[in-house]
């Protein structure tokens, strides 16, 4: 027994030194050899305890990364939250910076800052005084249009009223000058507390809901031109004897945070042009939906169909025309190749003011604005001017062309050529023209009537016109 | 060990701890440890010699070693050393006493990463005192209190060996 137990602690002091000796030749291996050793645990007996563990890191990592993903959510969440007000002023600024483009000069832009609730709220504080070139009486503007007027200056602020101030008043007039007025606050109650009113509009002139209401220009404070805004309505008055809109105006005055102020030179001059072309593009978007209007695509349709029948019927004559000369043309072309159009392809159905463009006129200029749009090789087989060899196709296109020409003395020839080039210019300028003309009037049920020459917009009311 | 479903039930054992040294041991905590192999080495050894506790020592420290990224053998050494001193004081479990029990995991466990920090060379590293002083003895509670409720709870299971 005893000699069983210490034949056992031999063998177990034999195995504890095989097993340090093994575990301190680890330690004490090279760099190199170890990492061959413990590569190798790690691709073979190892390999599934090292993939557990390397699947537990990921797990551990996921855990951590999720509570860093809600937090950076959560961070862009309140970001995002800041972004719509930036957007918004960002849209502000490249308004106002588009409306300096337009003005180009004379300008100061200014940050607008408004009184604490509970203050005069029809005042605000200007970031530009006298130093900046700010005078009092001059225009506050924004790129929706009129704000106020400045009153006060010194040297590096200044105050302006707004036009919901008692005290505010502008001249004002519709774009085409057909109706004046003093646009000033309408000072109501409730819903109409923030709304203009168009005062001493003449009896005469009335103005629908929806029209635009812009300075006149009249009174050297305001230039003309700028939009005030939209007539709502109109409104009864003890006087009688003059017409009072409400006007919805086109800004807020809560909204300006940074404006525009006009210079004396710059408002003596004028500014022409700087809100017109906004006003054009929201007429051309007028425009547009009024378009989709059914009734008026109908007549547009109708006036469409008639139109390719008559541009079929030209093409048809111009082809008799062609086909009569023929021979002539063929002959001629060597000459007269520069003052003849080519031949129009009888499959291709063009109206003629696309085929061939008046002379100083260009082809979007003479077509009408409802004329079915040319196929892409139409205009180019329309305006590209006969080769001086003909080709058979150019033959073939034209028509059947005769085996023998007809032949024809030289002067014979010009006049043929010249009689042709004025028909052919006769028809493409004059006759599409009177047609579109005539379709329209027809389709409105109206005379036709010769073109007017362009009014004036800015022309003054005639004292004793129609009201 | 008496029968062969006894030692299937150990070898199962040792199994399900070791594979939780891979996969739990990193989900429960970077700064304390539970040492879910030195807990399978005390099963292992309080039922076989210290010779063979100490070759199991040794395979233990190796799959320990081979998952580790630097410090190659201390694992072993320190495991080594751990199955043999259990395995010869594995009297001391006989004594069904958690407190001992929790002792010896507690001794156990402290002085594998005493060994591993002192062969792996960080002895000399910033951190080194707080690491062995503070984070290790807490490493060793965490793993001695999980020990002895798993003896505890396996102890009617995976009756030991007598010597």
């Amino acid at each position: 027994m005893a000699r069983t137990s210490r034949t056992g602690t031999r063998t177990d002091l034999a195995l504890l030194g095989v097993a340090l000796v093994l575990a301190f030749a680890s330690l004490i291996l090279p760099t190199a050899m170890r990492g061959r050793v413990q590569g190798s645990l790690r691709s073979t007996v190892a390999a599934p305890l090292v993939a557990a563990q390397a699947w537990a890191e990921r797990g551990r990592e996921a855990i951590g990364d999720h509570g860093r993903l809600v937090t950076r959510v959560d961070s862009l969440a309140l970001g995002a939250q800041a972004i719509a007000p930036l957007r918004s002023e960002n849209e502000r600024l490249r308004a106002l910076l588009g409306l300096g483009q337009r003005l180009q000069w004379g300008f100061v832009a200014t940050e607008v800052l408004h009184p604490p609730r509970g203050a005069d709220e029809h005042t605000v504080l200007l970031a530009a005084g006298s130093a900046a070139g700010v005078r009092p009486f001059s225009p506050l503007v924004v790129p929706e249009g009129l704000v106020g007027m400045v009153t006060l200056v010194d040297a590096s602020s200044s105050t302006a009223i707004l036009w919901t101030h008692p005290d505010f008043r502008v001249s004002a007039t519709t774009p085409d000058g057909v109706a004046f007025g003093i646009v000033a606050a309408h000072l109501g109650s409730g819903a109409d507390r923030f709304l203009l009113e168009m005062r001493g509009v003449p009896f005469r002139s009335e103005l629908k809901p929806g029209t635009l209401i812009v300075s006149s220009g009249l009174g050297n404070v305001f230039p003309r031109g700028i939009p005030i805004g939209i007539v709502l309505r109109e409104t009864k008055t003890v006087e009688g004897w003059a017409r009072t809109y409400l006007i919805r105006p086109i800004v807020s005055p809560d909204a300006a945070s940074a404006a525009m102020v006009l210079l004396p030179p710059r408002a003596a001059a004028g500014v022409t042009g700087a809100w017109s072309s906004a006003a054009a593009s929201e007429t051309t978007q007028k425009s547009i939906v009024a378009a989709g209007d059914s009734a008026l695509a109908d007549s547009v349709r109708q006036v469409q169909s008639q139109l390719t029948k008559l541009a079929l019927l030209d093409s048809l004559r111009k082809a008799a025309i062609y086909r009569g000369d023929s021979g002539v043309r063929i002959e001629s072309d060597s000459a007269q190749a520069t003052t003849r159009p080519a031949a129009i392809p009888s499959s291709a159905v063009v109206p003629p003011t696309t085929a061939v463009p008046a002379p100083g006129k260009s082809p979007v200029n003479t077509a009408p604005a409802v004329a079915p749009k040319p196929s892409a090789a139409a205009p180019v087989a329309a305006t590209k001017p006969a080769s001086a060899t003909p080709t058979p196709g150019a033959a073939r296109v034209a028509g059947p062309t005769p085996s023998r020409p007809r032949p024809l003395s030289s002067a014979a020839k010009r006049d043929s050529v010249t009689r042709v080039a004025a028909r052919t210019r006769e028809a493409d300028s004059a006759k599409p023209k009177a047609t579109v003309d005539s379709a329209k009037a027809k389709n409105r049920g109206d005379t036709v009537k010769p073109p007017k020459p362009p009014e004036n917009p800015f022309r003054l009311p005639s004292a004793g016109g129609p009201a | 060990m008496s029968g062969v479903y006894d030692w299937i039930r150990l070898s199962l054992a040792v199994f399900v701890l070791v594979v939780a040294n891979f996969v739990l041991r990193p989900l429960l905590g970077e700064r304390i440890e539970i040492d879910f192999l030195v807990l399978a080495l005390l099963l292992l050894s309080i039922r076989v010699r210290p010779g063979v506790g100490a070759l199991l020592g040794l395979l233990l420290g190796a799959a320990s070693d081979a998952a580790a990224p630097s410090g190659f053998g201390s694992a072993m050494l320190a495991l080594t050393l751990v199955g043999y001193i259990t395995s010869w004081l594995k009297a001391a479990f006989f004594a069904e006493n958690a407190v001992l029990d929790g002792v010896v995991i507690f001794a156990s466990a402290w002085g594998v990463i005493l060994l591993r920090l002192l062969l792996s060379g960080r002895a000399f590293e910033g951190g080194f005192a707080v690491s062995a002083l503070v984070w290790a003895p807490l490493s060793a509670g965490a793993t001695a209190l999980v020990g002895a409720v798993l003896f505890a709870v396996l102890r009617p299971l995976l009756k030991p060996a007598r010597a």
